[in-house]
């Protein structure tokens, strides 16, 4: 056989191969296109400081004809008055009731925004609040002053959250899931160091003592021209100025010279309810045997923490990998700081067993945080938000004020170690555990376990 | 021609914006096989969405479930180069998170990512158009994995709305997704990994499972398919460049075809019953579920598809919004529900609207939700909020449509709808209505499209949950369960209460309902002493009242009174007869009602009671108060 003869064959051969691969063969043979490299984050968006002091951040908006302004403040639970937790959320709904300048009584804000084309929607999560207006440009100054309206003069009118109140408490007792938020809350607060859940809705003795005063009080302390950022899309700071240039800020109220806000106590300061001698503090709430589970909680760094986005990626990476299913784990904010949660409901002998599988597996030199996937995940989460007008503006309201990093780089190793040694830091856990008392007798075996009531005491002003 | 060549042309070649001046095209590149690209302009994102015609309408007796489980092979079954899971874990690591839904006529997986993870997401689509074989136990093992992952399963429909539709469009027994979840789940059973630490063997898969796996892969291979790519028009793929990823797609003949009647569609209003009872797992006694089916509304009024849509996105505009037409009336202050929930259905077309009533009944909520919506299909809505909803919804269209999610859910959804004309042409005029309808023509449409004949009140019976979740207190519940603390802590003299039997015959109680109240009650113990109170103040006045008049000589009494001094020809005698009665009876005329009202509480004078009021009542009245309430 010649050598071209033999070049032939051996080109026929490689053809045959390459379209006819065998069955083992082809099951590697084409690879994946390589994923794309990572681009830095995009700068924050060009800012106005109004002469009231009123931030406005400029995005440009998605179509010409509309335009959207979001009006957000910092306030979360770390900034409600013990015995008043929640009370951020019955505000903002309390503010929507009416204004005092709302033309008819059945005229009140949401029908307003409606009948000039426009849409009106709340904002709240545990570092944030405030409202969205959107609509279109001709309808631009009525609704603008009807934003104006909402920060510088609801009425809450008292019948009206009596009823809110009571709707709210109807709504509590007839849905069962509320333990698993009441549990939520006091893991979350519990692991700030707080002796008091730190949730977003209102409990039951929050809603049995509202009254107007106390929401007009907490509207008047945190909706403040000069804590505001404005988000604009499609407005320019000189028609939001105008708009807003009757919203001064309130005097300081009465009773606020000192706010009903019961100091916490340092780290390690003083023996906490049911702390263990590692360190770890256990609560039980009662609860339906139906509604059992287990929280994990401790401290992480905030939103705005430079290690934040390796925790983030941690996380993202471990639900792309195992699908999500599980246990279920979330990052709480709560303003600056943060709670890194796991929840399970699988409280078979040995109880937290899932838990700590859960720990250890994010522990491992070749577990989690190996690469840039969490990265990646992070970087698409936040492209998809921004198809989410709202969560786009709260996005860079966030940004603005301190509370959200968009780091898009892959996380470096010293971050990593970091964020994996926070995570297994046994002192620094807090352990809730919802059900009858077998489960509160189970999580005995760590250390005391101090049930967890539901009401906090009243602060004393 | 091998795919790896394909994808080096693509990855290699410069991205090519569209030729054609509409944002929107369509090809089909194999049989069975249509992909539509629509650019978007400024978009940082791309949505690659396969959809596969194999939906629940396809399924039936002895089928029901396949399309979750067509589902979970489509997400993470193997393919011709990728194991099984693998799929979403790659897109991961490109940015692209994976999302399904489950519909009627199809089955859908969508990536969305970066712009510059699109040819990963064209790469993993084509991917999934060549599924390899998948046996049953594997199967089961990945729906497990689709149920189990928050972020990738289609959230279920919340359980009125799954009714509603099943009544509307199909079989009652299970026309909807999570019931089509939860049947291939119950398929699956027992198939799952053995528990670690236990030596039992694993189960054989059970013969529906078994058949189930068969036609998922026998289906899956062959349903027609359309793959939707949404992307800034510097990235969308030209047609060259679709047809090297696509291209070599073997045919799909078009895999299993709709069982859903089609007479249906034809003559439904012959075959829809007008309420219906349903069934589901959690507590829905507060659910009001009322629902339109708009089937055919168009072609009786002769007015465009697409002005149609307008119409149907202003109303909901108009429903769902907290200044719209229900919220106030229903919701604000004391109202009679404390949630709305509007949803319109595309396809078939459907207006359901869900409220959650508050206190005692939700027939009161049902009833104040027809009397809301009434005013749309009799004078027309407010002209000022309908001009204000025109806007809203004309602003929602255009918000959805300049994003890439957004653009490949409306041209799904168009799709599956049969939108006429070219996409582009029909999201024109339909935005063009939405500025252009005004409230006469929504007047008009309602006047049908909200008939009382489309009308169905969809009751929900709960089932699954624990009893004494069941109980309702409300105050005919508390007034009975106060009756039955009386009767168990001052019986007549000399009576013993058989408690089965009184809670039985008087009550209508189980034994187990009975403890269910009590333990329902016992969780507040403000209301149980109050209960507790309210019961020894009544036992003292019985015990009073016996002291009295003794039982046996109750019925005279009353038969006295209402027998004899009740046949007296005018006011005056009926008085001085009864005066005289009740001083021979030597008894207060103020005690005569208090008396009798604790005699009928007796299960054995309360016959003899009725009777005289049977016999000697005027008729113009009513021997006892009649009940209040519905």
């Amino acid at each position: 056989m010649t050598r071209a003869t033999t070049r032939t064959t051996w080109a026929a051969l490689a053809l045959l191969l390459a379209g006819c691969p065998s069955p083992s063969a082809s099951r590697r043979s084409v690879p994946p296109p390589a994923p794309p490299e990572l681009s830095a984050a995009p700068a924050l968006p060009p800012s106005t400081r109004l002469p009231d002091g009123v931030t406005v951040i400029h995005l440009p908006s998605h179509t010409p004809r509309l335009f959207a302004v979001t009006l957000l403040v910092p306030v979360g639970p770390l900034d409600e008055p013990a015995g008043l937790e929640g009370i951020t959320e019955l505000t903002l709904a309390g503010a929507g009731l009416a204004t005092a300048r709302d033309p008819g009584h059945a005229q009140g804000p949401y029908h307003r925004a409606l009948e000039l084309g426009g849409r009106l929607e709340p904002y709240r999560d545990g570092s944030i609040a405030g409202w969205r207006i959107s609509g279109p440009i001709a309808s631009r100054g009525a609704l603008l002053r009807l934003l104006r309206d909402l920060v510088a003069a609801p009425t809450f009118p008292s019948t009206r959250v009596q009823a809110l109140a009571e709707m709210l408490r109807e709504e509590r007792e007839q849905t069962p899931s509320h333990f698993r938020a009441r549990g939520l809350a006091w893991a979350v607060g519990l692991a700030l160091d707080r002796d008091r859940p730190l949730g977003l809705d209102a409990p039951d003795h929050t809603l049995a003592r509202l009254n107007r005063e106390d929401l007009a009080r907490h509207h008047r302390r945190v909706f403040r021209p000069e804590r505001a950022v404005a988000v604009s899309e499609g407005v320019p700071a000189d028609v939001i100025a105008q708009a807003l240039r009757d919203w001064r800020p309130p005097p300081p109220y009465p009773r606020e010279a000192a706010p009903c806000v019961r100091p916490h106590s340092p780290p390690n300061a003083r023996p906490r309810p049911g702390q263990a001698e590692l360190g770890v503090i256990q609560g039980w709430l009662a609860a339906p045997d139906r509604e059992a589970g287990l929280f994990v909680a401790l401290a992480v760094p905030g939103g705005g923490d430079p290690l934040r986005p390796a925790l983030d990626a941690l996380l993202l990476e471990r639900r792309a990998l195992d699908g999500g299913a599980g246990l279920e784990v979330a990052v709480v904010d709560r303003g600056d700081q943060a709670a890194f949660v796991l929840f399970t409901d699988d409280l078979a002998p040995p109880l937290a067993a899932a838990v700590d599988r859960w720990l250890a597996q994010a522990s491992r030199p070749q577990g989690p945080l190996r690469g840039d996937l969490g990265a990646r995940l992070r970087r698409a989460g936040a492209l998809i938000a921004d198809h989410d007008p709202s969560l786009r503006a709260v996005a860079v309201a966030k940004r603005a004020l301190g509370l959200w990093r968009p780091t898009r780089r892959e996380p470096r190793d010293d971050e990593r170690a970091e964020v994996l040694r926070i995570l297994n830091d046994p002192d620094r856990r807090v352990r809730v555990v919802l059900g009858d008392d077998r489960y509160a007798r189970a999580l005995e075996r760590w250390g005391p376990v101090t049930p967890l009531t539901r009401r906090v005491d009243l602060c004393t002003e | 021609m091998p795919l790896f060549i394909a994808l080096s042309l693509l990855v290699g070649h410069a991205p090519s914006a569209m030729a054609s001046p509409e944002p929107t095209s369509e090809r089909e590149l194999a049989r069975g096989l249509t992909v539509v690209t629509s650019a978007v302009a400024g978009a940082q994102t791309v949505a690659v969405t396969l959809e596969l015609a194999l939906g629940l309408d396809a399924e039936g007796e002895g089928s029901w479930g396949m399309t979750a489980l067509a589902l979970a092979a489509l997400r993470d079954g193997p393919t011709q180069h990728l194991r099984a899971g693998e799929a979403v874990a790659l897109g991961a690591r490109a940015g692209l998170i994976t999302r399904t839904a489950l519909h009627r006529d199809r089955v859908a997986i969508t990536l969305i990512g970066p712009a510059d993870a699109l040819p990963t997401a064209l790469w993993l689509t084509a991917e999934r158009l060549a599924p390899a074989p998948l046996g049953a136990r594997r199967l089961a093992r990945l729906h497990d994995a689709l149920l189990a992952s928050p972020d990738h399963a289609p959230s279920p429909p919340p359980p009125p709305l799954q009714h509603t539709l099943a009544n509307l469009f199909g079989p009652l027994a299970g026309h909807s997704a999570w019931a089509s979840h939860q049947r291939a789940r119950a398929a699956s059973r027992g198939l799952g990994s053995p528990t670690p630490g236990v030596d039992a063997p694993p189960r054989e898969p059970d013969r529906d499972l078994t058949a189930l796996a068969a036609m998922v892969a026998d289906a899956l291979p062959r349903a027609s398919a359309r793959v939707v790519i949404a992307a800034s028009p510097a990235h969308l793929p030209a047609g060259d460049d679709l047809e090297r990823v696509f291209g070599a797609s073997p045919p799909r003949d078009g895999g299993p075809p709709a069982r859903r009647d089609p007479s249906l569609d034809a003559d439904w209003q012959a075959i829809r019953p007008a309420r219906v009872a349903a069934r589901h797992d959690v507590d829905s006694r507060r659910l009001v579920a009322v629902a339109w089916d708009h089937r055919g509304v168009a072609r009786k009024l002769g007015i465009p598809a697409a002005r149609e849509e307008a119409l149907r996105r202003v109303l909901a505009v108009l429903l769902v919004d907290r200044g719209g037409v229900l919220y106030s009336p229903l919701v604000e202050g004391y109202g009679v529900a404390r949630g709305i929930e509007v949803h319109i259905e595309p396809a078939p077309p459907a207006l359901i609207v869900i409220a959650t009533a508050r206190g005692r009944s939700p027939v009161a909520a049902r009833q104040r939700l027809l009397e809301a919506l009434a005013p749309l299909a009799e004078r027309g809505p407010p002209e000022s909020a309908f001009l204000g909803a025109r806007e809203v919804a004309h602003a929602e269209l255009e918000a959805r449509w300049a994003t890439t999610e957004g653009r490949a859910d409306l041209i799904s959804a168009w799709h599956s709808a049969d939108a006429p004309g070219p996409i582009d042409t029909y999201r024109r005029d339909l935005a063009e209505a939405l500025l252009d309808v005004r409230p006469r023509d929504l007047l008009a449409w309602a006047s049908h499209g909200l008939s009382p004949e489309r009308q169905v009140v969809v009751e929900l019976t709960p089932t699954g949950v624990p009893e004494q979740e069941r109980v309702a207190l409300d105050a005919d519940t508390l007034t009975d369960y106060l009756r039955l603390l009386v009767d168990l802590r001052c019986p007549a003299p000399g009576r013993t209460v058989d408690l089965v039997a009184l809670l039985d015959r008087k009550y209508g109680l189980t034994p187990e309902r009975y403890v269910a109240l009590t333990r329902v009650i016992a969780r507040e113990p403000e209301r149980m002493r109050e209960l507790n109170h309210e019961a020894e103040q009544r036992c003292l006045e019985y015990r009073r009242l016996r002291e009295l008049v003794p039982a046996a000589r109750v019925v005279d009494l009353h038969r006295a009174i209402t027998c004899d001094a009740g046949r007296a020809g005018d006011e005056a005698r009926r008085e001085r007869a009864r005066d005289a009665v009740f001083r021979a009876y030597d008894l207060d005329p103020s005690v005569y009602r208090p008396l009798i009202a604790m005699a009928r509480e007796d299960l054995d004078l309360a016959p003899a009671l009725e009777a005289i009021d049977a016999e000697c009542a005027p008729p113009h009245t009513s021997p006892r108060p009649a009940p209040s309430g519905p």
